[in-house]
């Protein structure tokens, strides 16, 4: 018997589903962009806006001893009666949780310029989608791996941070039934991540499928945020025009999320309309990209 | 291993498969031959279940590859012609990779990745990053890809594409091996009539959308007609006249090994005689068998539109 037998072998074992495969288009996703330090700088960098909402929660826990202590000092004056507002703790919540995924748009957006052009371009730069399509993997499998880089990243920036300010503010008051009046709260963290997600993922790695030089597509990228974000502003200014934010994706993403949160809406028109913008941007990227790569798979 | 049912493919107005109809036996190793343009490629994308006939069916063992693309893909392993890889990954990451994509656990994967590399030579150059491979190792690497989740077919488009002597005949070696284990069926695409030649049993031939020929390579090479290698000692001459006299034909020049194709109902026997009585000396007697390419290029000229002396430029082009 040889000591290392070099010949064919054959592989007896179980192969694993579906869901195994896109998670490995996911892990290999993630090791390039983490192979970058920069981008592990820029996400640490992004993050921080969560501790400035982290004292806010911490400030909003401790409302009333505040409004106690200062009813004390002005000799009993009640601020709330000369601020004539009475906010529950879950309003605050709400308009806090709100403002946090808003806020978070901008560094979402930076971080997935970042992580995301390299996703299809660099495989189609690669000829790598003869490696992939040469296996069982369909079309939506590999859309569905890549996307799930970028709701890792974007994960990493809302999802993670929202739910861990969540739950401080439910330790910091010390009641648990806080969680029966805000786990709207909750649900609209992990609804507003999926929209953010949806958004920016699709968009992205449409974008990415249209070049095989990852900086083109960066390029694109931002000049498409900035330039919804331009026009808004111009058609505003310009026209007075109450459905101009309808140009930018961030303004609608905003205009969603407040509804989500069942704040005072961004823009004082229907949400729908911001909704339904979104719903056509992502449908669109989807079909550009499914369309891109149905090419690119059969023509390799 | 593949069932090919007149099957079209058009691309707007360009007929890229005609009705090909063809039947490859399981086992072994096949040559998928033809010019650029012939079908080759198309015939793989649809084997493997990428592009959807205009009509016809292809099963692939057993399976429809219209209606069970994945399955095949699961059971199949391909090597394509172009260079391609993972971008950031060494060689053992790049094939375990493509072990995952298969289905197989990780664990599993680098092991059998580990395995495949050792198989197709690949020692410590394995950690190093595939993007700085030379083009033979690459075709390794495909090679291993291809073999990673232990295939039950395996497609390999342009093996030794890009290889140097040494590498091409070390790929030649592992498609035999592999072909030799009899559960592997393979189907080689290559220009290289001599790189077919040597591994494969059996051929296909394409031209212009349609099969110009196909079966057992042996088969095909012996038949050749009533043709036999004679070398003779004396003058030859006068032999080479009677062979004339009788209606066969005779080339090759004096000393050289000489291509005698007698008329049918005559044989061995007949050369033998005239030599007797031409007194020359016959030093060496055989059937003469065609060679790959002199079987491909009699598949071309039946074609009629096809630039056959491009394509013996291109058989040529291997040592």
């Amino acid at each position: 018997m040889p000591i290392h037998e070099r010949s064919y072998r054959h592989w007896e074992g179980k192969r694993l589903g579906r869901v195994h495969r896109i998670l490995a288009i996911t892990r290999s996703g993630m090791t390039l962009a983490l192979g970058k330090r920069f981008l592990v700088v820029l996400v640490l960098l992004c993050i921080t806006p969560s501790i400035v909402f982290g004292v806010l929660i911490y400030a909003a826990a401790q409302l009333d001893e505040f409004m106690r202590i200062a009813q004390h000092l002005l000799w009993g004056v009640n601020l709330k009666d000369i601020l004539g507002v009475n906010p529950t703790l879950p309003e605050i919540w709400r308009m806090l949780f709100s403002k946090f995924l808003i806020v978070q748009c901008l560094p979402v957006a930076l971080v997935v310029a970042c992580v995301g052009p390299e996703l299809v371009s660099l495989d189609l730069r690669m000829r790598a989608f003869q490696v992939y399509f040469s296996r069982p993997l369909t079309r939506a499998d590999y859309v569905l791996g890549k996307l799930m880089v970028i709701g890792v990243f974007v994960a990493m920036l809302t999802l993670i941070p929202g739910v861990l300010l969540y739950f401080t503010g439910v330790v910091l008051e010390k009641d648990i039934h806080i969680v029966v009046e805000t786990y709207g709260v909750f649900l609209g963290i992990l609804g507003g991540y999926v929209l953010i997600t949806l958004v920016a993922g699709t968009v992205m790695l449409a974008c990415s499928s249209l070049s095989r030089r990852s900086g083109y597509v960066a390029i694109l990228w931002v000049m498409l945020i900035i330039l919804g974000e331009v026009a808004y502003r111009l058609v505003l200014n310009l026209m007075g025009q109450n459905w101009s934010h309808l140009l930018s994706l961030n303004e609608n993403v905003a205009q969603v999320l407040s509804r989500i949160f069942g704040t005072a809406l961004e823009f004082p028109v229907d949400w729908t309309a911001s909704l339904l913008v979104l719903g056509a941007v992502v449908l669109a990227a989807i079909g550009l990209l499914f369309a891109r790569l149905r090419s690119l798979e059969g023509a390799h | 291993m593949i069932r090919v049912k007149d099957l079209r493919k058009s691309f707007a107005s360009v007929e890229a498969l005609r009705g090909v109809s063809v039947e490859i036996p399981a086992g072994g190793a096949v040559g998928l031959l033809g010019p650029n343009g012939a079908g080759k490629s198309t015939l793989i994308r649809i084997l493997l279940g990428l592009l959807k006939p205009n009509s016809g069916t292809a099963a692939v063992l057993g399976i429809d590859a219209a209606s069970h693309p994945l399955d095949i893909r699961s059971r199949i392993g391909y090597m394509p012609e172009d260079d391609c890889h993972i971008p950031g990954l060494s060689a053992v990451g790049y094939v375990a990779y493509a072990a995952e994509l298969s289905g197989l656990p990780p664990a599993d994967a680098i092991r059998r990745a580990h395995e495949v590399l050792d198989y197709v030579g690949m020692d410590e150059e394995r950690y190093r990053r595939v993007e700085t491979y030379s083009s033979g190792m690459r075709q390794r690497i495909k090679l291993a890809q291809a073999i990673v989740h232990d295939p039950q077919a395996l497609f390999l488009d342009e093996p030794t594409d890009g290889m140097d002597p040494s590498g091409r005949d070390e790929m030649l070696e592992l498609i035999h091996d592999i072909a030799s284990l009899g559960d592997v069926s393979i189907l080689v695409s290559s220009h290289l009539l001599h790189d077919v030649e040597q591994v494969c049993g059996h051929i296909v031939v394409l031209g212009t959308g349609t099969v110009r020929l196909e079966g057992n390579l042996a088969t095909l090479r012996r038949a050749g007609g009533n043709s036999f290698e004679v070398r003779l000692k004396g003058d030859a001459s006068a032999f080479l006249k009677r062979v004339g006299e009788m209606g066969g034909e005779a080339h090759g020049g004096e000393g050289e090994m000489l291509r005698v194709t007698l008329p049918a109902g005559t044989g061995a026997k007949q050369i033998v005689r005239l030599a007797d009585e031409e007194h020359v000396q016959i030093r060496h007697l055989r059937p003469a068998f065609n060679t790959l390419e002199d079987v491909f290029m009699q598949a071309m000229r039946d074609e009629g539109n096809v630039d056959v002396e491009s394509e013996k430029g291109a058989s040529h082009a291997h040592p």
